[in-house]
């Protein structure tokens, strides 16, 4: 059974020498410097150093896949921006009748590095820690143990879920229901496969209430964890470095 | 260690009652096979047992459940969690769900309870050691199989160290080798003096398994009595419970046994003495 995770272990510094709560503090504040900060050199800086962090934690490839992603996206934001931003007066160059701005190019090119940037930072986090991790992390600083269950067991239980979903329609298909054919027909043949699934969801839910219910899961009082956090040496100037740095790009970019 | 006083109890919405005037008690070190129909209330006798009737169904409820001196109707859920564990019958639906490995399966509900993390560690490798699980510790709990994932599911209940540990037909979603890897594992727990009541429909692992067996027929208790006599009682067949096939080949050879034996050794001797009798 997968896990709802992009996490995948391994034997590097990201993974595993800085604490989670360390990286969540520096995809926040890697976040609000990719709104704030007024330049695109200051931009370009931010994208070399998340490379720089997703290299070092040799996921660079699998990022690039998720960046590969939002190609379209990007792709989209410069041609309507290019073409149709309310700013738009300096011709850039023309295709015919289709007028290119140098304005809207700008701005998307604005928009674009924070969307690159935020994706960079976010994978920092999530493909070198796991969602437990982080959740415990935050448990352990505050956050409600029912949020962090929450959070953490939704990514786990909707592949469990998916799977029973598949056993459901498996059974419903060997007894000759055919979901092969058109979109109507398919969605027509889906309707019966809805009851089992949200039936048999609701019971599971019932049970594992029960069985949360027995192992004192609602029991008032501070939580303790099997495992110690193993936090970096440093760890706390780092985190105080990332805000403080936020806090200047802020400053500037209000500024400028 | 359990004693059950005229429990009546219906869930909520109905008349019907799921427990009627049951009575019952069970010694420390006992293993009680609770055998019954579906529908005749076995699950609920489990709930109640746990304090999830009436502390999570509510409906209506009479009469007085006590389990290791704690009164279940007066206590939390999770102040029970301490003295009474319960096994559920789908060991995925009695997981966490947020935990990666088996280990900190097995430590979420002393996590739950504040536990320091060096009882935690030592719980957990006693718990591991006697169910066999050790090697298991840092698997994936949902990458286990049936047998496997019961047991990390027992390991998880008796890691709070509970009194009396109960089990809602733990054997009922697994294969021939998953259902023994779960007696095997009872048994041993039978060996170190565990109190436990097992909710079963398998009857010959019961009779192997169980010091008595109570059987509910319609919410009510029939009998409470060792294997032998229940399975030799005369209305045995009116309860709508399996007999084993050991017990079954007695009755054939010796109709008006009032008691028979329920296991293969047992048959044997018995059936030896018989023909040595009638010689």
């Amino acid at each position: 059974m997968k896990t709802l995770s992009l996490y995948r272990p391994r034997d590097t510094f990201i993974h595993n020498g800085l604490d989670p709560f360390t990286k969540l503090i520096y995809l926040i504040c890697s976040m609000i410097s990719a709104f704030f900060i007024p330049t695109f050199s200051g931009a370009l800086g931010l994208l070399v150093i998340n490379l720089v962090l997703l290299a070092w934690a040799k996921e660079m490839k699998r990022a690039l896949k998720t960046l590969t992603g939002s190609l379209l996206l990007l792709v989209t934001i410069f041609v309507i921006q290019g073409l149709f931003h309310p700013g738009n007066h300096t011709l850039l160059f023309a295709l015919g009748p289709v007028h290119v701005y140098r304005e809207g190019v700008v701005f998307a090119l604005t928009i674009s590095f924070r969307v690159v940037n935020i994706i960079a930072a976010s994978s920092v986090l999530i493909l070198t820690t796991s969602p437990a991790a982080i959740m415990e992390a935050c448990v352990r600083r505050g956050l409600s143990p029912k949020i962090g269950y929450v959070i953490t067991a939704i990514l786990q239980m909707i592949p469990v879920m998916m799977d029973s979903a598949s056993t459901i329609r498996e059974a419903q298909q060997s007894r000759g229901m055919s979901l092969e054919g058109g979109l109507w027909h398919r969605m027509r043949a889906f309707l019966p496969l809805l009851g089992p699934i949200v039936l048999s969801s609701f019971l599971s839910i019932q049970d594992r209430a029960m069985a949360l219910e027995v192992r004192g899961f609602s029991v008032p009082g501070k939580r303790s964890f099997l495992h110690d956090e193993t936090v970096l040496r440093g760890s706390l100037g780092l985190r105080i470095v990332f805000i403080a740095t936020t806090l200047c790009i802020l400053v500037w970019g209000i500024l400028a | 260690m359990i004693s059950v006083n005229g429990l009546t109890y219906h869930y909520p919405n109905t008349q019907q009652p799921a427990l009627q005037q049951i009575s019952l008690a069970v010694r420390h070190g006992e293993t009680l096979g609770v055998l019954g129909a579906n529908g005749s209330g076995k699950s609920t006798l489990c709930y109640a047992l746990m304090g999830l009737v009436p502390h999570f169904y509510k409906g209506g409820y009479t009469g007085q459940v006590t389990v290791d001196r704690i009164s279940v109707a007066n206590s939390h859920l999770g102040e029970m969690a301490q003295h009474a564990g319960l096994v559920f019958q789908n060991p995925i639906n009695q997981f966490s769900g947020a935990k990666l490995t088996v280990e900190d399966e097995i430590a979420f509900g002393m996590e739950n309870l504040g536990f320091a993390p060096s009882v935690m560690r030592e719980r957990i490798e006693w718990v591991s050691e006697m169910l066999r699980i050790t090697q298991l510790l840092q698997r994936n709990p949902y990458q286990l199989s049936g047998g496997q994932m019961q047991r990390v599911a027992i390991a998880s209940v008796l890691a709070l160290r509970p009194q009396v540990l109960i089990l809602d037909e733990p054997t009922s979603q697994l294969d021939p080798l998953g259902t023994s890897e779960v007696f095997e594992a009872l048994r041993s727990l039978r060996r170190e003096g565990m109190t436990t009541v097992i909710v079963e429909h398998k009857a010959e692992l019961l009779a192997e398994s169980c010091d008595r067996l109570c059987v509910l027929k319609d919410a009510e208790v029939q009998i409470v009595d060792s294997p032998n006599v229940v399975f030799g009682h005369p209305d045995v067949q009116q309860w709508g419970i399996e007999i084993p096939r050991y017990s079954q080949v007695f009755k054939a050879f010796v109709p008006t046994a009032a008691d028979v034996p329920a296991t293969l050794p047992d048959t044997v001797e018995r059936l030896e003495n018989y023909v040595a009798d009638h010689d």
